[in-house]
């Protein structure tokens, strides 16, 4: 048996590249965050005043609270598809639930950018979301109001990350026992009873879990913004990106993306949290 | 079981709503195999214009083939550095005697959960310190990070499976630690490391947000895509982007008969 | 109020579970379906109340046809396997969530509930939740959750599986105290036959989808009508031969019997079927030897081999105690019975 001594050891040993590969460069850009710019130099400086720049100034943090409140309507829009297609899913039997399941994961492995691509030509003007309005005769015209907007972000990633909700719902539905909802028609409940009080109770917390998680991964995109979102659709991302590029301030985008990593590391044990509330 | 009326016209809606979701999910595979082999004009397309052959010159497309080697040296080199690490961290967190189980799981899941790009930026950050220029293999050790939470997951898991006996039976027939290692451990994780391998093979194909940070001069084909982006694809990058998403999904149904588990016999 | 299945059938793919299965159940009685796995007892009860859907024959209850009515619009109340119980509800939650979602009287309701945990003795356990409770405290509220339903047959598939031997003997004889009490029709479902004999009014053997006999436990214990029945109950000693008027044919004599399955044509191969406590040491009968000899506490077993047709083997129930001398292996005796407690059974 190993003493206690050289398990340590081991364990430094073992954790060495993961800690210098992951948690070093976390370090690094942490430290960079109480830092400051000079003549396009970085100076080690210990200070919040990149805090303060961000907690201060409404552009930034309401740009920032402005992404919280998109990634949540992001979340909700998801659920509110998404739940009822693997309600969907769940309820059928054999091969067809397998076989749909799969449709639903796939377009995960889908490219990000083709995704985008696809979907910004759709929502343009001479997209099919248009063509169809127009020929039903909803539309007059063709219409701007679908790109280049906030709604247009909401849109696309509500498109680009439903799978990610679907998944988590299907899999909490499925760890139901049968049995459970037999005894609940056994009893005289009708459909809408069973699912009010067993089936959403029960596929909650699950359900819940995998909305934060998709909430966390909506926080950090910036891309779909920058791509569809033109001048009134901006996120946090965006904002943390050009101190990366042109506006070349990396100390001030490090501390915002201290701020965000904050957060989504709060909403990530909010999820354990959640999912370990569940029952069956 | 027998459905009441009620429940019928519920599942119909819900049978409707699926089939929306699923057209708008799959639209663009559709719309860019359509693309790649009609031409366009002013967003019509042309009917009359089918033809294959953008299929054929893509190939000799040169910033599109760079971009498309480069993705795939870095998916390679990342896969197998990521499953090699996912072996041994599932070996030690499963070793008996390990200490510090914990931090170690949670800085394995960190790149995986946080948002891309604090993950992408403190790269950056750390590669500039260190006095790293941007490139490849940055991007490799960005795509190790990412994608080693779900090959160490799957390894883990199929690891916790292995009864304990079994290695205390090879223990017993006088075998040694390697030889356990290699006869008995490595062949029962052979599925779950091959089916990390694919999924993180898949993942980091279409790496975008991390990459997009680390990748300095250089170009994957998601970033390379993106920049495209900006003046619209052509017919040949419709193709281009075809082939990849169906050999992505060619991919994932590999994956998941590889993952499906044993049928049931389902009654009613 | 009866309960009717005619000529009901089911098929599960390929496989034809029940090819017609005709019963008829009456108010109040403890009925058991009993059988090996397989032989389609749990899909009957599956059919009764609702979860199966019959490919064939008829459900009638009181009369009606119920064929095609869905699960939650029948009488019935189902006590599942593994119970069921709802994780995220009390006790009492899950007792109330019958008359709850059929929109049942509330106060009349709180009042049955109260009544019904008292009466299976849950009433101190009211507001736990299910994984706090034990296996058999889990099987009462189970069976609260039926009974508060007050439904006209109650359904049991195979409640007592889970449990341990003595809590088993313990619930078994607890059900059988509750039936009589509240007086509602019972139908069990086991592979116990044990547990069967102990607690039915009445038992419905079944092998293959098929019934092979319907009767009391004394009925089927004594008075089998078929080989699987004849085998199925205990050890039986089961002797080969040819029917000849009110003697069987074997390889060891012409055999004597009291009963026989009716309508047997003479010449027929059957069965003759003799239970090991019914033989006995006596100065004339078959001769044998004696195998071996299995002390089993209350009685002693002798293992014995006819000398005249050494692939028959018998198996004899002796009642003794301490004094009583025992033959050895090796002996040679000879085994007579009453041929009243004979029965002959088609091969």
């Amino acid at each position: 048996m190993t003493s206690l001594g050289q398990r340590w050891l081991i364990f430094a040993a073992v954790l060495a590249l993961p800690v210098l590969v992951i948690v070093v460069p976390i370090g690094a850009f942490l430290v960079l965050s109480f830092a400051r710019t000079e003549n396009h130099q970085i100076v080690y400086d210990w200070n919040l005043a990149n805090y303060a720049g961000f907690f201060g100034n409404w552009v930034y943090l309401g740009t920032f609270l402005g992404t919280l409140w998109l990634c949540f309507e992001v979340v909700v829009a998801s659920l509110l598809v998404g739940y009822p297609l693997a309600w969907f899913i769940w309820r059928q039997r054999g091969a067809r639930r397998y076989l749909l399941l799969q449709m639903a994961a796939l377009p995960l492995f889908m490219s990000y950018i083709v995704k985008l691509y696809t979907l910004r030509a759709m929502l343009g003007l001479n997209g099919i979301v248009n063509q169809i309005l127009v020929g039903i005769g909803i539309l007059a015209a063709p219409s701007q109001v679908f790109l280049y907007n906030q709604r247009a972000v909401l849109i696309t990633m509500v498109v680009i990350y439903l799978p990610y909700v679907v998944l988590p719902i299907f899999l909490t539905l499925e760890r139901i026992p049968r049995s459970l909802l037999q005894a609940s028609v056994d009893l005289g409940a009708g459909g809408w009873d069973t699912f009010r009080r067993v089936i959403l109770p029960l596929s909650l917390p699950g359900t819940i879990a995998g909305a934060i998680f998709t909430f966390v991964l909506a926080l950090g995109d910036f891309i779909t913004p920058q791509m569809v979102g033109g001048t009134t659709g901006f996120t946090i991302g965006r904002v943390i990106w050009s101190q990366f590029g042109l506006a070349f301030n990396w100390p001030f985008g490090a501390a915002m993306a201290v701020v965000l990593m904050l957060v989504a590391l709060l909403l990530i044990v909010a999820a354990g949290y959640a999912a370990s509330r569940r029952r069956v | 079981m027998l459905k009441s009326r009620a429940e019928r016209v519920v599942e119909t809606a819900a049978f409707v709503l699926a089939a929306a979701i699923f057209v708008v999910l799959y639209a663009p595979v559709v719309v860019s195999a359509v693309f790649s082999v009609f031409e366009t004009r002013a967003g019509r397309i042309l009917w009359d214009t089918f033809t294959v052959r953008y299929y054929g010159t893509l190939w000799s497309n040169e910033s599109v083939i760079d971009a498309l080697s480069n993705t795939a040296v870095v998916a390679l080199c990342a896969v197998l550095l990521a499953a090699v690490l996912a072996v041994g961290l599932a070996l030690y967190a499963q070793w008996p005697g390990a200490v510090g189980r914990a931090p170690l799981t949670l800085i394995i899941y960190m790149p995986f959960l946080l948002p891309p790009i604090v993950t992408g930026l403190s790269l950056l950050v750390g590669s500039a310190n260190a006095g790293l220029e941007r490139g490849l293999l940055t991007v490799i050790v960005g795509h190790t990070i990412f994608v080693l939470a779900v090959a160490y997951r799957l390894v883990l898991t199929r690891l916790q499976a292995l009864p304990p006996s079994m290695i205390e039976a090879s223990f017993d027939c006088g075998a040694s630690r390697w030889a356990t290692l290699r006869y008995v451990l490595l062949p029962h994780l052979a599925s779950a490391i091959a089916t990390g391998a694919l999924l993180a093979l898949t993942l980091s194909f279409d790496e975008t947000l991390i990459s997009s940070f680390v990748a300095g001069d250089r170009m994957t084909l998601p970033l390379r895509l993106w920049a495209m982006m900006r003046v619209g694809f052509t017919p040949e990058i419709n193709a281009l982007v075809t082939l990849v998403l169906l050999v992505s999904i060619a991919l994932a149904l590999v994956a998941a008969r590889l993952l499906k588990p044993a049928g049931e016999h389902e009654e009613d | 109020m009866t309960l009717e299945l005619d000529e009901v059938r089911k098929v599960y793919g390929p496989v034809e579970v029940l090819p017609a299965v005709s019963l008829e159940i009456a108010n109040g009685e403890f009925l058991t379906l009993l059988g090996p796995s397989g032989s389609g007892k749990t899909t009957v009860l599956k059919l009764i109340g609702g979860f199966a859907a019959a490919d064939g024959g008829r459900i009638l209850f009181e009369g009606q046809d119920i064929t095609r009515l869905p699960a939650n619009r029948r009488p019935f109340n189902t006590v599942f396997q593994d119970y069921a119980l709802f994780p995220h509800m009390t006790v009492a939650q899950n007792a109330g969530y019958g008359p709850l979602v059929q929109r049942r009287d509330p106060a009349r309701s709180r009042k049955l509930v109260d009544e019904t945990l008292e009466i299976v003795g849950l009433s101190a356990l009211r507001d736990r939740y299910p994984a706090q409770l034990s296996g058999g405290q889990r099987q009462r509220v189970a069976l609260a959750r039926a009974i508060v339903c007050e439904p006209k047959v109650i359904l049991l598939d195979e409640p007592l599986a889970a449990l341990d031997a003595s809590l088993r003997r313990q619930m078994q004889l607890f059900l059988k105290h509750i039936q009589r009490q509240i007086r509602t029709t019972f139908v069990f479902v086991t592979h116990d036959q044990d547990e069967a004999i102990t607690m039915s009014d009445r038992i419905v053997v079944m092998n293959q989808g098929r019934i092979e006999q319907l009767g009391t436990p004394k009925e089927l214990y004594f008075r089998p009508r078929t080989r699987f029945v004849a085998g199925f109950f205990g050890d039986n000693n089961l002797i080969a031969g040819r029917l000849n008027g009110s003697t069987v044919e074997t390889s060891v004599g012409a055999l004597p019997f009291g009963f026989a399955e009716p309508g047997l044509a003479a010449g027929r191969d059957v069965l003759l079927s003799i239970r090991p406590e019914m033989l006995s040491l006596s100065p004339r009968g078959i001769a044998c030897v004696v195998e071996e000899v299995v002390f089993e506490g209350a009685a002693t077993r002798l293992l014995l081999q006819a000398l005249d047709a050494p692939a028959v083997k018998l198996d004899l129930q002796l009642k003794a105690d301490a004094a009583t001398t025992v033959p050895a292996a090796g002996d040679r005796v000879t085994v007579g019975y009453d041929p009243a407690n004979a029965v002959v059974v088609p091969a």
